[in-house]
């Protein structure tokens, strides 16, 4: 009996003990610096994404605590990702399409299933381009002419294939009834280096995020052919979406946050508060002014389920595309 | 059913070895087995894709590829690659599809740009299964780059086949030997089981352990049969075995076994006894109420003393058996001096006769007779008690013997006594009475000791009176205890016994007594024990 007893008090203890320390660790969150990882090297998207959050949030005093911004790059994300996976729920990440397109490529282990989302903070477009005395006025005649003879068009692309880049005109491609495999993809460094190949006159066609080409459209320079938005895009309206052109595409290419893997429900709401905050700031909406990109909140939940959905689709593309068609 | 749990201590190890030795050796046998084909496929897996990656980044691979027609060259690189590394097949596929380069071996599935797709497209390396079965293969995927400087371009891809039935003949091949090696282990333990029981066997002398058990239990029980008490402690002093006689002989608790001897008998000449290392015989102990007679016998192994037995008799039982024999052997002697005076008497008569005093001697049998009547006729007619009737008639003649007027009151009665009351009981508490009732009126005059009986009631009442000089004031309950006597050294155990046999029979014993008067002792039983 004085046994049983102890056992039972014991028993007491632990479940006191563990719900003071639950309650008050959520209680105190955050309780000490926030951090928000980059992973990529300064000057990149990731990096202006995170340093945009970072600035926003501390100038409008939304979060009290001290933030910084830790660059952690290399292997398309896979570090900085990793790196979360082991820290605590006052480390967040940037993170984008290639959180799911790494795994699907085979090119990493992580998955988006093992971290917590946070929130879907941004998106840019993704555009067609054409030299300016190209004979292809419309997107449609560019993919007829493929359609004809894929090797006869090249499309200049970089910096890697599997990017968001890629992944749209393969879709784009695949909605029109070409084979991907037989598209004639040149693969070149950087963003930059596209569309100098364009201007050069070394590829047909290339397929970049817009800010890459929107400065050299407006300077008429070289020819939009189509964005990847759902509506026009503001100062551009006249370059047509692949929508308009009877091609069922729309194509984000977003940024979001993350945490690190079991945060706590009122770890995640906090972040919700904040950031449904942050996105309604006049900074905030000036930050996505300059970098030409557009809001494209969702909270947690919704990010939760975006994330899977996109999932589907890059699965579907990086699988099976243009050969179940 | 039980006899057919009972096996031999031989089958029981063999059965438990062999159960045990089963369920480690098939679990780890799966164990090893299901890692070994998982790491036999990983190898595989991992030597497709290197092999791919390996022919991708071969210069005439890429110039090949570049120049789009099939080379010969291509397939001697390809078939001394695919010799190294055991694959099946190996093929260098352009970006259209065509094959511009493959070992001599037809490969069982048809390769489809599905498989390639990845690679050609986004420039993936990895692995696919096709086929199913016996034709499942292993395919390692990787693209051909080429650079051309300012860009890269995906030109082609590299398959290398492995045919999956020859990963498991070699996962088959390993599982063999562990399951060899696994018998081996088996046999070696159930050899070693052999040996344990056979070296258990001749430890217990060959017996079976619940041959051992039986005879335990009937060492056990013939210890507690025998009516010496014994008692076994170890070297601590921690005791081991108590048996029943020797819990009521020391008035132990129950369980005693595990206290030490200290903390259960607190005599310290008991205790000193037990510690004796030399070992005791029959010595006497007075130990609360009883006399025991203890003899020690100290444990050795080597020169060390590892325990002690202690056996012990009680000594007032024995003394009470001898007590009995002697008051028997008094009615004998008593019985012996009535007929002795009766002899005198009738010598007397024969005298009286002869010298024809014919008138005194008929007047001597009548007084005689009258005498004999009065004693026989109350006798018969109102104490119907056997046993009583002979302890009375054996005092009586003590009583003529010793001159001592012996009488029986009017009025006492008495039916036949219940069986609880035995006659030693009644000899003992009847005998020593009346004989230190003579003893008391020894020196006088006029010597009476009167005997009353009654059974009215529930109780049977004895009064014993006589006219002696009495008790001194504060010595009444000083004669029950033992030691204790008005006759001398050494004595004084008869009323201690008295007491006790009366206590047995939960009656009681009342003593009156008045100086130069005399004293009557009353003795009560009651007709029924509870």
């Amino acid at each position: 009996m004085k046994k049983f007893g102890m056992i039972v008090m014991l028993f007491l203890l632990l479940f006191v003990t563990a719900c003071s320390s639950s309650t008050s660790s959520s209680a105190e969150y955050p309780s000490k610096n926030l951090e928000i990882i980059a992973p990529a090297s300064p000057g990149g998207g990731w990096d202006l994404t995170a340093r945009s959050v970072e600035n926003v949030l501390s100038s409008q005093n939304l979060v009290e605590e001290n933030m910084s911004v830790v660059n952690k790059p290399g292997g398309g994300g896979e570090v900085g990702w990793k790196h979360l996976e082991s820290q605590d729920a006052h480390s967040l990440a940037i993170n984008s399409s290639l959180v799911l397109t790494n795994n699907l490529l085979g090119q990493s282990e992580l998955t988006y299933k093992g971290f917590t989302p946070i929130a879907t903070l941004a998106t840019e477009w993704q555009s067609l381009a054409v030299p300016p005395d190209s004979k292809f006025e419309s997107a449609s005649e560019l993919l007829e002419a493929i359609k004809k003879d894929p090797d006869s068009i090249k499309i200049g692309v970089g910096p890697g294939l599997g990017n968001d880049d890629h992944l749209s005109i393969v879709q784009a491609a695949s909605e029109f009834g070409i084979d991907p495999s037989q598209l004639n993809f040149l693969v070149y460094e950087g963003g930059g280096d596209v569309v100098t190949a364009l201007l050069g006159g070394h590829v047909d066609a290339v397929t970049t995020s817009l800010s890459e080409v929107k400065d050299q459209y407006l300077a008429d320079k070289l020819n939009i052919l189509a964005v990847s938005s759902d509506k026009p895009v503001e100062e551009i309206e006249d370059v047509p979406t692949w929508k308009d052109q009877g091609i069922d595409l729309v194509f984000p290419h977003w940024r979001g946050i993350m945490g690190p893997p079991d945060m706590t429900e009122e770890e995640i709401a906090y972040w919700d508060e904040k950031l449904g905050e942050m996105v309604e700031t006049d900074e905030w909406k000036k930050v996505l002014e300059n970098n030409d990109w557009e809001g494209f909140y969702k909270n947690s939940g919704e990010t939760k389920a975006f994330m899977e959905e996109q999932h589907k689709l890059y699965k579907g593309l990086i699988e099976d595309s243009g050969l179940v068609k | 059913m039980k006899k057919f749990f009972r096996v031999s201590l031989q089958i029981k190890i063999l059965g438990l070895v062999i159960f045990l030795l089963l369920l480690v050796l098939s679990l780890v046998t799966c164990m090893v087995v299901y890692m070994e084909s998982n790491e036999d496929v990983e190898n595989a897996e991992y030597l497709a894709l290197q092999t791919a990656k390996t022919v991708s980044y071969m210069p005439i691979v890429q110039e090949t590829i570049i120049q789009n027609r099939r080379m010969e060259s291509i397939d001697a690189i390809s078939e001394q690659i695919q010799e190294e590394v055991d694959a099946s097949a190996i093929r260098v596929v352009s970006r259209s599809g065509e094959t511009v380069g493959a070992t001599e071996t037809e490969s069982t599935v048809e390769t489809t740009g599905r498989d390639y797709y990845r690679a050609v497209v986004y420039g993936s390396n990895y692995i696919l299964y096709t086929g199913k079965g016996d034709k499942e293969i292993l395919k390692g995927i990787a693209p051909i780059i080429v650079d051309y400087g300012d860009y890269k371009k995906m030109e082609g891809a590299v398959i290398a086949e492995f045919k999956m039935q020859d990963i498991h003949n070699e996962t088959k091949t390993d599982i063999k030997r562990i399951i060899t090696a696994s018998s081996a282990v088996f046999i070696l333990g159930i050899a070693g089981s052999f040996l344990l029981a056979r070296s258990i066997r001749k430890d217990t002398f060959g017996l079976e352990p619940y041959e051992i058990s039986t005879l335990y239990q009937e060492r056990e029980a013939i210890l507690q049969s025998v009516k010496e008490g014994i008692v076994a402690i170890d070297q601590k002093g921690i005791i081991t075995m108590v048996n029943v006689s020797a819990q009521e002989l020391l008035h132990l608790p129950n369980h005693a076994e595990g206290q030490t001897v200290y903390d259960v008998i607190t005599s310290p000449q008991f205790l000193e006894m037990v510690a004796s290392i030399e070992g005791i015989t029959n010595k006497e102990l007075h130990y609360k109420d009883k006399n025991l007679i203890v003899n020690t016998r100290p444990i050795r192994r080597r020169s060390d003393i590892v325990g002690t037995v202690i056996s012990f008799r009680d000594k007032t039982e024995i003394k009470k058996m001898v007590d009995a024999l002697s008051e028997v052997k008094q009615y004998t002697e008593d019985l012996r001096a009535q007929a002795h005076e009766f002899t005198s008497k009738l010598y007397v008569i024969l005298g009286l006769i002869q010298l024809d005093k014919l008138q005194e001697a008929i007047e001597l049998i009548q007084e005689e007779t009258q005498s004999q009547k009065q004693v026989t006729e109350m006798f018969f007619r109102d104490i119907r008690d056997e046993k009583i009737q002979a302890i009375i008639l054996g005092k009586l003649a003590k009583a003529s013997e010793k001159k001592v007027n012996f009488k029986i009151e009017e009025g006492s009665s008495l039916e036949p006594l219940p069986d609880h009351i035995p006659l030693s009981k009644l000899i003992i508490i009847l005998g020593n009475v009346i004989n230190n009732a003579f003893d008391a009126v020894m020196d006088n005059e006029e010597k009476i000791v009167s005997f009353f009986v009654t059974d009215l009631g529930r109780d049977i009442v004895f009064e014993i009176a006589d006219n002696g000089k009495g008790l001194e004031k504060g010595t009444e309950q000083k004669i029950f205890q033992k030691g204790f006597s008005l006759k001398g050294e050494n004595r004084g155990y008869g009323l201690a016994h008295v007491r006790e046999e009366i206590e047995l029979l939960q009656g009681t014993i009342e003593i009156g007594s008045y100086e130069q008067e005399g004293t009557i002792f009353t003795i009560i039983l009651p007709k029924e024990m509870e």
